[in-house]
């Protein structure tokens, strides 16, 4: 499901049968205000079977599948079909079988979910129908050193039910992956022939439907067009842009936090140029003096005085550009480094510095180094010179 | 009134102290002709300072007029008073009053600097009166590396360096041993007869009297009596009196700067805040960095995307 996982960019719509349990499946489930009530199909179909799943009130079918795929603004369509996690498993591969956890698509629909490095073989595409990508563990497992070996080979799968009713399903090996536990990425096809022999359901695929979709539009823009059809489908659809939409509201909380901070410390840095100033006045009281003795006027006075303050600003404009700009570097190389080692490639950078920013941060710094000065200036230059020149 | 130099008709200045009023000037009436070197004597309270501070536009008077040069600043502007203390005047203080952080060189260029005139101008006009006053050799100390007298030779260069009409020395002596002292009276006697500038001395000490054209002795604001000081008055007067006048008009005379210049230069702005910047250089540091800690808060805000 890996590929799955990289194909889904911006572009795909998450879409799932609307449900009365929000449980394991549907990481991004909506809770319907319908979808909790029960029909009577599901009591007789599924009230007697204890592992029965519960049947969705609008089932994904093949015919679903088909109307999305003629839609005009959608490029793809990848069904997926999950097993359930309680499934008791095994691979068997000549003489040796090992137990293995069946990975479930609908749970890794999660736009950063990792994916993992190919060892032989290729890994399944979106919604491809059939075959099987074992993780390396299972294949060591099963006593496989040469991984490339494995790939195009036939293994069995061998399910049991709890009552002991076995079933054997073999399926080509297409690929092996890196994986730290024993588990396989199965293709819809194949899963879906595990399922229809689990609930004893042959029309499964028309009656319950598969667990999911993941549709993908033509374009970013064609998104919310997709999702809003999808949706008077009666599915729940999902993209990418429910979690833009979230990450920006962080941001924004996020932004107003940091400008509330750097405002206030902007401010208390205003009082701070301001008070060193008033010490500067009162220090060279009598320089003034002598300053104007010599024909300095009131304007050059404060000229002098307010060019200082704007310089104390403009140096602050400047290591503040330069070290928020270091602090940009430090946390897009602290984010690619954790988003990377999460599997995820190709983001962009996070922080970046257009020139109207610096020239902003350097000329705002200046300008409140400037406001700053104004009164301990003003202050200077009214000075009485007379005054002034008999100040100790 | 244009052969006078300094004419005073009445000039009162009363100071509020507290609920009382001082009168520090009560009514003086002086008259100082062009080239003169006029000494103002008198025990401390005299007023003699108060009225210094009127003939440079440093302080207005309560009543009375005060002309220089032809312009009377009694009633003058905040502008034109500048301009007076800018143009007609220079000062040489008690405490030689330099600025610190300036060398002697530039020291001396200061009223040239608030007059915008470029830096490399007024360097070589100071240079050449720190020639003159015997300072050719110290033109890159500091007033801590100089001693009192050189001090006020470098004050005195700076009073000259604009070439005002009038030199307003405030007890130049006060501050230097007898003989440093004489020197400076020396000095100050040899510019007024070369370059025939007017100096108004406030003093107490006997011997700056005796290089005086005249004595005006004051005593609780107001003048007591008038000293003519014989044989300087006639020589002052012979070749001083019109002499002098002519000397300031003739084109050989380094006159007036030209007025083109009016204010302070943005490189001198600058280059005085960078100077006074790192004066202080931990406090301007410190509060360097209250700005930068606002100014990096709003870029990591507004870079992130």
């Amino acid at each position: 499901m890996q590929r799955n996982i990289e194909a889904m960019g911006l572009e795909s719509v998450f879409v799932t049968p609307p449900r009365a349990e929000t449980g394991g499946f549907a990481p991004y489930a909506e809770t319907r205000p319908g979808a909790s009530i029960v029909s009577p199909q599901h009591m007789e179909a599924g009230g007697f079977d204890s592992y029965a799943d519960s049947r969705p009130e609008v089932p994904i079918t093949p015919a679903t599948v088909e109307t999305l795929r003629r839609m005009p603004e959608v490029a793809s369509v990848a069904p997926l079909v999950d097993l359930p996690s309680y499934l008791d498993l095994r691979v068997k591969w000549g003489e040796r079988a090992a137990p293995a956890r069946v990975q479930s698509s609908t749970e890794q629909l999660g736009p950063f979910e990792g994916s993992s490095q190919v060892l032989a073989g290729r890994q399944l595409d979106p919604g491809e129908a059939r075959g099987v990508v074992l993780s390396a563990r299972l294949a060591r497992d099963l006593g496989i050193g040469d991984y490339g070996a494995l790939v195009g080979q036939v293994v069995t799968l061998t399910v049991r039910l709890p009552r002991g009713e076995t079933g054997e399903f073999p399926v080509t090996v297409l690929g092996v992956e890196e994986g730290r536990r024993s588990a396989i990425e199965l293709g819809v096809e194949d899963a879906a022939d595990i399922k229809r022999w689990w609930y004893g359901q042959p029309d499964l695929l028309e009656t319950r439907g598969y667990d999911g979709l993941v549709v993908k539009a033509k374009s970013l823009a064609a998104v919310p067009a997709v999702e809003d059809q999808v949706k008077a489908m009666g599915f729940q659809a999902r993209s990418l842009r429910t979690f833009l939409d979230l990450a920006n509201r962080i941001f924004a909380v996020l932004n107003t936090l940091l400008g509330s901070v750097g405002g206030l410390a902007l401010f208390v840095a205003a009082l701070g140029v301001t008070n060193t100033m008033i010490m500067a006045v009162y220090e060279r009281t009598r320089e003034i003096g002598i300053m104007k003795a010599i024909g300095a006027s009131r304007w050059d006075v404060l000229r002098l005085f307010i060019v200082e303050a704007a310089l104390i600003g403009f140096l602050g404009g400047v290591l503040g550009l330069a070290l928020g700009t270091l602090l940009g570097r430090g946390v897009n190389w602290a984010a690619h480094w954790y988003l990377e080692s999460e599997g995820v490639q190709g983001i962009g950078s996070l922080s970046v510095v257009p020139w109207w920013l610096a020239l902003g941060a350097v000329s705002f710094g200046t300008l409140v180094g400037l406001a700053a000065g104004v009164y301990p200036a003003s202050r200077a230059a009214r000075l009485d010179p007379v005054a002034a020149l008999r100040y100790e | 009134m244009t052969d006078l130099a300094v004419l005073t008709q009445g000039l009162t200045r009363h100071y509020r102290i507290g609920e009382g009023t001082v009168e520090a000037l009560a009514g003086v009436d002086l008259r100082v002709r062009h080239g003169e070197f006029v000494a103002v004597a008198g025990v401390s309270g005299s007023g003699k300072s108060t009225l210094l501070h009127l003939v440079g536009g440093l302080d207005r008077p309560t009543d009375g007029q005060v002309w220089v040069d032809g312009v009377e600043l009694g009633s003058a502007g905040e502008a034109e008073l500048t301009h007076h203390r800018r143009r007609r005047v220079g000062f040489i203080f008690q405490t030689f009053n330099l600025l610190p952080r300036l060398t002697a060189l530039e020291n001396a260029t200061l009223p040239l600097m608030f007059a915008g005139v470029p830096r490399r101008e007024r360097e070589a006009q100071a240079r050449a009166l720190l020639e003159q006053v015997g300072l050719g050799h110290r033109l890159d100390h500091y007033p801590t590396q100089l001693s009192g007298g050189e001090q006020q030779r470098v004050a005195i260069a700076r009073a000259l360096v604009h070439d005002p009409a009038v030199i307003l020395a405030d007890e130049p002596t006060g501050n230097l041993d007898t003989q440093t002292g004489a020197g400076i009276l020396t000095l100050l006697r040899q510019l007024n007869r070369e370059r025939g500038v007017t100096v108004l001395l406030v003093t107490h000490d006997p011997a700056a009297a005796g290089v005086a054209d005249r004595v005006i002795h004051l005593r609780d604001g107001r003048v007591e009596r008038v000293e003519e000081s014989e044989q300087r008055s006639k020589g002052a007067r012979g070749q001083g009196g019109g002499g002098a006048e002519e000397l300031r008009r003739s084109p050989l005379h380094p006159s007036t700067p030209a007025p083109r210049h009016t204010r302070l230069r943005l490189a001198d702005l600058l280059r005085s805040a960078f100077a006074n910047f790192s004066r202080r250089i931990v406090r301007s540091g410190l509060t360097v960095t209250g700005v930068f800690v606002g100014i990096i808060t709003i870029v990591a805000m507004l870079s992130v995307r």
